[in-house]
């Protein structure tokens, strides 16, 4: 029980640190981009990205072994995954809508426009992309996928926190919004690339 | 000397004053200047950061991008008007998936390495923000002719950048070109890693927000005065 949770621990935190889905990978980044003006939309839209991910991910693993030995895997397992990802929003809409105490309800309410662009990124497709190539257990699929989300979550709040710093200062007018962003998550980028040392597959 | 100068400066004035007059059908290929994609928009900005390793691979994306990405925006767009966001969103996904299929197993006739060239930023084009942008912008403003024009200046404005700073990186870091020796010496591999990505992107990215600036600045000059 302990190797199991410790399994699912380590990738998790591998997922979120050191091949974080923004600083390592850039998956997800034009959401990110877009929602870095409220922190309180971005913090539920990561949430609702690192469930979407975490649940997908188990059936994204169980359709993956037929794929295994498949001559064209790599052009059919985007569609397959898409699918997945088109069956898993139905229920969790689903599943949001029966909801009826009414002080989740209404929360809930808010959060549910969100839920489709949540589904439908690359931060989501890209995490089960890669735990399908690299061919993990169910276990290390999950807590790759879950720290993925988990660390898409982070790097957009760090992004956000940042940019809210940058605007207080003197920025050339030239560098103000996407430039001055992307050369601070460059820095980031590079402290990563320092910590682990070697380039990451894709 | 000075005739020189007057004949420059008069030329250069008949100049402004013919692209200030036509702006509205420059409009239509802003995608490859003041609406760039990638360094105006911030859209399709993973592929173009992390997958612009070499040439070869940027040239897989872009031709990705023009059987993917321009294909189903313009169905998307054309076929789904009354649809909701939410299953406009799924209906784009689930096409891209579907016309990922053959172009992908196309691609891999040409190049049988696809998966070690681009990994997973060629399928990442499946859900990329550009597409419900794009068709965001054409259906809800009722943009109806111009569609094609301007998707074709996008994807070719996509395309210029991810292949000079493919060749770019791949130059700095290899020292080959398209998997060819070019006798160049290589900087360092680190210009490989997403980093530099990041770094180039966002430089070139306020250089043509300047470059925009400053353009839109002396066409409007002396209709302001």
């Amino acid at each position: 029980m302990a190797g199991f949770t410790a399994n699912f621990l380590v990738y998790a935190v591998v997922a979120i640190f050191a091949e974080n889905a923004i600083f390592s990978r850039a998956l997800g980044l034009d959401r990110a981009l877009a929602l870095v003006d409220d922190m309180g939309n971005m913090v539920t839209f990561g949430a609702l990205t690192t469930i979407s991910v975490t649940i997908t991910s188990v059936f994204t693993y169980l359709v993956s072994f037929p794929l295994q030995n498949f001559q064209n895997a790599y052009a059919w397992r985007p569609f397959i995954f898409i699918l997945c990802m088109v069956g898993v929003y139905f229920v969790i809409s689903v599943v949001l809508g029966r909801i009826k105490w009414a002080p989740i309800a209404r929360r809930l309410q808010k959060i549910r426009p969100h839920l489709h662009l949540a589904m439908f990124n690359s931060a989501v497709l890209g995490a089960l992309l890669l735990s399908s190539s690299q061919s993990y257990s169910l276990l290390q699929t999950m807590g790759f996928c879950l720290g993925s989300g988990l660390g898409f979550t982070v790097a957009t709040v760090y992004v956000a926190e940042g940019q809210r710093k940058i605007q207080n200062r003197s920025v050339p007018r030239s560098f103000k919004g996407l430039p001055v962003t992307l050369l601070y998550i460059a820095i980031l980028s590079l402290c990563i690339y320092g910590f682990t040392g070697y380039q990451l597959s894709f | 000397m000075k005739k020189l100068l007057r004949k420059m400066r008069a030329r250069k004035e008949r100049v402004r004053q013919y692209i200030g007059a036509r702006q509205d059908k420059l409009d239509r290929f802003s995608g490859l200047f003041s609406k760039h994609p990638v360094l105006m928009q911030g859209l399709a900005i993973a592929p173009a950061i992390v997958a612009t390793q070499s040439l070869k691979a940027a040239w897989i994306l872009s031709v990705g991008f023009f059987l993917i990405v321009l294909p189903t925006v313009l169905l998307v767009s054309w076929l789904c008007k009354k649809l909701d966001e939410v299953y406009r969103t799924i209906v784009s996904a689930l096409l891209a998936a579907v016309l990922f299929v053959p172009v992908s197993i196309l691609l891999t006739q040409f190049f049988p390495f696809i998966s070690t060239n681009v990994g997973l930023y060629l399928p990442i084009l499946i859900v990329d923000s550009l597409i419900l942008t794009k068709c965001d912008l054409y259906i809800e403003l009722g943009i109806r002719g111009g569609r094609f024009l301007d998707m074709l200046c996008t994807g070719l404005g996509f395309t210029l950048l991810i292949c000079l700073l493919g060749a770019l990186r791949e130059l700095l870091a290899y020292g080959t070109l398209w998997g060819k020796n070019t006798g160049f010496p290589p900087v360092s591999e680190a210009v490989a890693m997403p980093f530099f990505g990041f770094f180039v992107i966002g430089l070139a990215a306020a250089g043509f927000r300047y470059c925009n600036n400053s353009f839109r600045h002396w066409i409007n000059k002396k209709e302001e005065e």
